[in-house]
């Protein structure tokens, strides 16, 4: 992250590790004037976590693939095996949204959703109304690794 | 249309441990049996998933789960030209209740043919 100096203007390239409840501290490298002042710091977009996300989880050795589809606007990210089409994967995510929204209309308690089919499953989780994580993979339940991390990108994102 | 025969030992299902409540709707949202509270919108709702469902898994559809807070979950199975709607009890795992649920059917559909 580069920070200006106070005094001289000064550009300074500082890690994540200097800046603490929202203040950086630093030296200036060019004229060492103490700086101490808060800064804002942009805050990790979903479509990064996300990405982050589906890059971790990849590694293990049963999910198969997944992606994050909106119901508005279809399909935002896509970590899927390229055999599936984004066609297809638009038509999967409405069926699988439409199904989600349909059963927490009746109980809106709902908070997962899971189809078991006998080579693959999907599980199904809502960011918010109309953005939804899907993953598919070879078994279920997936290890508790996994649906740790889905369920801290999924409350991050409602805080 | 069911026969009443099988109907009678279908209706064995809520004696099935983990089985709360359970309704069995078909591919017209008309209910064949039902333990269930309000059983016209939960028929809609089940017919509408499983029929989504279907149309992803085909025959290869086991079934849908629906995890809630209250863990009182909600499964649907695919049972011929019918959908299978349950709700489990708290005290039961969902595998367990999955389980008992296809075997059930499975004998059911032994007995009948």
């Amino acid at each position: 992250m580069i920070l200006f100096c106070e005094d001289c203007g000064a550009k300074n390239l500082l890690d994540s590790t200097r800046i603490k409840s929202g203040k950086a501290v630093f030296k200036c490298d060019s004229c060492s004037y103490m700086n101490a002042y808060f800064i804002k710091v942009a805050k990790e977009s979903l479509l990064e976590k996300t990405d982050a996300f589906f890059k971790v989880i990849q590694s293990f050795p049963e999910i198969i693939g997944s992606f994050l589809f909106h119901k508005k606007i279809g399909v935002i990210k896509n970590n899927m095996p390229g055999i599936l089409k984004e066609t297809d994967l638009n038509i999967l995510g409405k069926l699988l949204t439409k199904n989600f929204s349909a059963c927490s209309s009746q109980y809106p308690d709902v908070n997962e959703m899971a189809l078991i089919i006998s080579n693959k499953n999907m599980i199904v989780k809502m960011i918010n109304n109309n953005l939804a994580v899907i993953i598919a993979c070879k078994i279920f339940p997936v290890s508790k690794n996994i649906m740790d991390q889905l369920n801290r990108l999924i409350s991050n994102d409602k805080t | 249309m069911i026969k009443t025969a099988t109907l009678e030992k279908f209706i064995q299902i809520s004696k099935i441990a983990g089985v709360d409540q359970y309704i069995l709707v078909d591919q017209k949202g008309n209910i064949a049996a039902h333990d269930i509270k309000d059983s016209e919108r939960v028929a809609r709702m089940i017919l509408s998933c499983g029929q989504n469902s279907f149309a992803i898994g085909k025959t290869l559809l086991k079934y849908v789960v629906f995890s809630r807070q209250n863990q009182k979950n909600i499964f649907i199975f695919p049972v011929g030209n019918y959908y299978l709607g349950v709700v489990k009890q708290t005290n039961i795992d969902n595998f367990v209740l999955a389980d008992n649920i296809l075997k059930f059917l499975q004998d059911l559909l032994k007995t009948r043919s």
